[in-house]
């Protein structure tokens, strides 16, 4: 209904309700979405060749019918610029309509899966979270890879909408912001932020691939093992890999490089060493994952030194919102859970692929709560916000605090859903902050992983919008959300819908 | 320091003199309370009475009211609290109260020093427990524990301004830095009749709810007892299983009928007593915290319900704790561990919407503690503005509460203040656990120190003493959170700015080569 409306365009007298910027937004949205999964399928069953080769056709079919049809209708979609709130609708259904097309791919490629894990797995694959529920354990290299590098897509997709439409990310990497020209060599406009971003990508999967290669694990565990890696993802299908030693260090090092910004990186790459020294966040970021291995480390009571690569194996994975699963030490402390807590809170530098807070939002919440114990000793004086020597805009510091809020109403809304429905206090809290983080895996008071595989289909479903919104940065989900109230309060009110029908058409 | 006519200027050590001597008053009552109850803990009491007294005094006479900037109130109040419960461990220790065997002199101090705390501040932890219980005290410790709460619910430096007319202006920023919410409505032209009348109202609601009790099959001094914690939002009684020992509907009425009007804003009572306006209505903030506990009370007893309570088991006990945890209130209903009232051995649901109760807190101007409703609803306010903008960038939208615009500056006060809130939750949790406390325990403990609450969840239940829940550090940490929440953070955090600002001046006036040199 909605694309045949849309072949109207052009016709200002039959411009309907329908065809708002909203609609055309979800439209676009869809086929993104679609396209996105259907092309990830058709390179899966290239891979798939390499094995078997059983999947093949079906993972050809799906891709190019889905991708030819994304196209096609893509011709009726109107090509009118939207705003950036319309922008945030496009990438949320995007990102949704992509999980609903893995979903089905799931459900038909494997065996004895419901719709409800399919959904949840395609969820937690495109939102980088460590959670799985399907045992991947007899499929083809097809389906892993889809599971694998369906990660990386939306890891991907989320730094690009970080870059390009975060209000904060921009200001803190210079997009937009006056006087601050010394970071326009990296995104200078939006086509070379892509080109960049892929790149970093690429260089570092590539890298960490070759990297693992000289361990004991083939070719195809360690593209798996580092497309997880760079993406966040945390999803392999065989956990032991991380009992060696070496392979340890270098996922320490991937994962370092995965919660630093691409802006870091990007100079890195560009042989810029001397600004790594002056990013303040870095340093932060660096010293959260010292100070955390060292607490982690004195706790675990050992003082061998693969107790300390552990230490910093499990700092890092939770800092960077990885998620790799690893066993516990065994002296576990009840502060050891917290702290991991806390870290998968906190998660990397911004404009990482890791979730959470992350550390430049953490760091002007410190500075809002100085300036207050200020204006406490001086009600009158002027004190601007600034982080690392730069003056923070005011709006952008309510928009951290509102983040803040908001951060902790869908952690406590997604916790008490998860109790309502009989999962213990701490479970939910460690649940619901994972999944908004998009981190995982989830430890009980023990440090004993707890599969999601034991919650209820409601349970888990209670977890993917927390996933969704956290891999978003918040903003798209809500302010879709919002839209989605807006116009359904006003598309049942047949007043206000007559009304914006003829604002439309003037 | 300076000294001027024979005296030294220091306005904290004028205030604290003053309040030491209320304390003074407090525990001399306790011992007259003493004498009906065969003379136990006479002789402790009177001399604690008489220490007090003369300490006090020496504060009081030996110095004058000095500066009165930002800096001076904070350093001020925060040094009367903590002298005030410091020397409030005078008569439990001379008495005995928390000694036992198995521990040492430290730990019976601290036991001492967290009971103080925690009854100046209002909070209504308690380290009485199976060990140690709370029915085997005489009378004149128990309302003396009694009126440490009375004292500390209205604010001993609200008590001191509306005795001290020389404190003029200064005495509403002293009452600011006391006072929970964010800020102070004067209801009188003069800050003393302000003070004075915020107490009347006090008293006044302290004998109706005494009153209540009274008529409902409490015994006297019971009644009086339970009548000066419920004013004050306290929650310390003198039965070991609080209101529970009772089992009667109509006291758990009376008791959440006082919580909820303590819990309102007290400017509310003075415009409804002076001037006859009935302002409940129009207010948004008391309809929102009406609003907030109608729909808590619904959910969780629906939830106990669908548990397997009967409907109304399930009514009675969420009323009561629901309205006992958002006013900050701290009775328990619970016959025992495990009982229908006890809430840390209900389902998880439950637990997890009381622990946002327990953060939530009362109106702003009240007795009770936590966040405050108005700091929730300004939150709110605030983020559907700014969702708003975002949504329509043109558009000047402003964030408000009821009919009112929310000032920017507002808001940013109130963004600091939930910022370190949330900081010091971290910071205690994390101690907590590291001290050896479980999470749930831990971060139940920290919120309700913060709010001033209670009890708190998982060891430190209604019906556990936080002796079970935390170790002797833990308690001690605990302690000075409860005095942060209770002055509302920013008089703890700086009351060593002056201080510091003095030796630093020393430091210099040191290194400045003197003229004659």
């Amino acid at each position: 209904m909605i694309f045949s409306l849309y072949s109207k365009r052009g016709n200002s007298q039959s411009v309907s309700y329908v065809n708002s910027p909203i609609w055309i937004a979800v439209s676009r949205g869809i086929l993104v979405g679609v396209s996105s999964a259907g092309l990830l399928a058709v390179l899966s069953g290239l891979v798939d060749l390499t094995d078997s080769g059983s999947d093949t056709a079906f993972f050809l079919i799906f891709g190019i019918l889905t991708t030819l049809i994304s196209a096609y209708l893509a011709r009726y979609v109107s090509g009118k610029k939207l705003k950036r709130s319309e922008i945030f609708i496009e990438v949320t259904s995007g990102f949704f309509f992509c999980i609903l097309c893995s979903s089905f791919l799931y459900l038909l490629l494997i065996e004895k899966v419901n719709f409800g894990d399919a959904f949840f797995e395609s969820a937690a694959a495109f939102t980088t979270t460590s959670f799985t529920v399907i045992d991947f354990g007899i499929s083809g290299r097809g389906v892993i890879f889809y599971r694998t590098a369906s990660q990386l897509l939306g890891s991907f997709a989320a730094v690009l909408t970080a870059v390009i439409l975060i209000p904060i990310s921009q200001d803190n990497f210079g997009l937009g912001t006056p006087g601050r020209t010394d970071t326009k060599d990296v995104f200078p406009e939006k086509k070379k932020a892509v080109k960049n971003i892929s790149l970093i990508y690429m260089v570092s999967t590539l890298l960490l691939t070759l990297a693992l290669l000289v361990t004991e694990l083939d070719f195809f565990d360690s593209l798996l093992i580092s497309l997880s890696t760079i993406s966040t993802g945390g999803f392999v299908r065989n956990k032991d890999v991380f009992e060696s030693s070496s392979v340890q260090l270098l996922l320490i090092a991937g994962m370092i490089t995965t919660g630093t910004s691409v802006v870091v990186i990007w100079r890195l790459l560009s042989r810029k060493v001397n600004s790594l020294f002056r990013s303040s966040e870095l340093i932060t970021y660096l010293a959260l994952i010292m100070g955390a291995a060292f607490l982690l480390f004195v706790w675990a009571d050992k003082g061998t030194t693969s107790s300390l690569s552990k230490s910093f194996f499990i700092a890092l994975s939770s800092i960077s919102t990885t998620g790799f699963h690893i066993s516990a030490f065994d002296n576990w402390t009840v502060s050891a859970g917290f702290l991991l807590l806390l870290l998968v809170t906190i998660g990397p530098m911004s404009l990482s692929s890791g979730g959470g807070f992350q550390i430049y939002r953490l760091r002007i919440l410190l500075a809002v709560s100085v300036r207050e114990l200020i204006r406490q000793l001086h009600p009158r004086a002027v004190v601007k916000i600034k982080v690392a020597g730069e003056s923070v805009l005011e709006d952008r510091v309510r928009q951290v605090v509102v983040f803040q809020f908001i951060f902790t109403s869908i952690i406590f809304l997604t916790a008490t859903v998860l109790t309502i429905s009989g999962v213990g206090v701490y479970e939910a809290l460690s649940s619901s902050i994972n999944a908004l983080a998009t981190a995982g895996p989830i430890r009980n008071a023990d440090g004993m992983v707890i599969g999601v595989s034991s919650f209820s289909m409601t349970e888990r479903l209670a977890l993917v919008p927390a996933m969704l919104s956290g891999r978003l940065y918040l903003l798209p989900v809500l302010i879709s959300f919002g839209y989605v109230f807006s116009e359904t309060r006003n598309f049942l009110r047949p007043r206000r819908r007559i009304l914006h029908a003829i604002r439309s058409n003037n | 320091m300076k000294i001027e006519n024979q005296k030294i200027v220091s306005t904290s050590m004028h205030m604290t003199g003053i309040a030491v001597i209320f304390v003074a008053v407090g525990v001399g009552l306790s011992t007259i309370v003493s004498i009906f109850d065969n003379r136990v803990d006479f002789f402790q009491l009177l001399l604690s009475t008489v220490i007090l007294i003369f300490v006090g005094s020496v504060l009081f006479k030996s110095s004058e009211l000095g500066g009165t900037d930002q800096a001076s109130i904070f350093t001020a109040v925060g040094t009367t609290w903590l002298v005030v419960s410091l020397l409030g461990t005078i008569p439990y220790l001379f008495v005995g109260t928390f000694s036992r065997a198995g521990i040492g002199l430290p730990e019976v101090f601290v036991d001492s020093l967290f009971e103080s705390v925690s009854g100046f501040t209002a909070t209504g932890s308690t380290v009485f427990g199976v060990h140690n219980s709370i029915q085997s005290q005489g009378s004149g410790i128990l309302i003396y524990r009694q009126l440490t709460q009375w004292m500390g619910g209205m604010g001993i430096v609200v008590l001191v301004v509306s005795v001290l007319p020389s404190l003029r202006a200064s005495g509403l920023g002293l009452i600011d830095a006391e006072a929970p919410g964010a800020g102070v409505e004067r209801i009188a032209p003069r800050v003393v009749e302000t003070a004075k009348k915020f107490w009347y109202i006090y008293v006044s609601l302290t004998v109706f709810i005494a009153l209540g009790f009274f008529l409902f099959g409490m015994g006297l001094f019971d009644a009086i007892a339970h009548g000066l914690s419920a004013a004050s939002t306290g929650g310390f009684s003198t039965k070991d299983i609080s209101l529970g020992y009772w089992n009667s509907i109509t006291i758990e009425i009376v008791a959440m009928a006082g919580f909820l009007i303590a819990a309102t804003n007290f400017t509310l009572h003075a415009r409804l007593i002076e001037r006859k306006r009935f302002d409940y209505a129009s207010d948004s903030e008391f309809k929102s915290f009406i609003g907030v506990i109608f729909l808590g009370v619904l959910v969780i007893t629906l939830l106990l319900n669908g548990e397997g309570f009967s409907f109304g088991s399930s009514l009675r006990n969420a009323s009561f704790n629901v309205i006992t945890l958002a006013t900050s209130g701290g009775f328990g209903n619970a016959l025992g561990s495990g009982e229908a009232g006890d809430f840390a051995s209900w389902p998880g649901s439950t637990q997890l919407l009381l622990l946002f109760f327990i953060v939530l807190g009362g109106c702003s101007g009240s007795t009770s503690g936590g966040v405050k409703i108005m700091r929730f609803r300004i939150g709110l306010a605030h983020a559907h503005s700014a969702l708003r903008s975002i949504m329509r960038p043109r558009a000047l939208i402003q964030a408000r509460m009821g009919n009112r615009t929310v000032n920017d500056s507002l808001v940013e006060r109130i963004a600091g203040f939930v910022v370190i809130y949330g900081m010091l939750v971290i910071i205690g949790t994390f101690i907590l656990t590291a001290l050896g406390s479980d999470l749930i325990t831990s971060l139940s403990g920290t919120f309700s120190a913060l709010g001033n609450m209670g009890p708190g969840l998982g060891e430190v239940g209604p019906t556990s003493s936080f002796v079970d829940g935390f170790s002797a550090p833990g308690r001690l940490v605990l302690l000075i959170f409860m005095l942060i929440g209770r002055l509302e953070i920013f008089p703890m955090l700086l009351m060593f700015v002056l201080p510091y600002r003095a030796s630093l001046q020393a430091v210099k006036s040191k290194k400045m080569p003197r003229e004659s040199d």
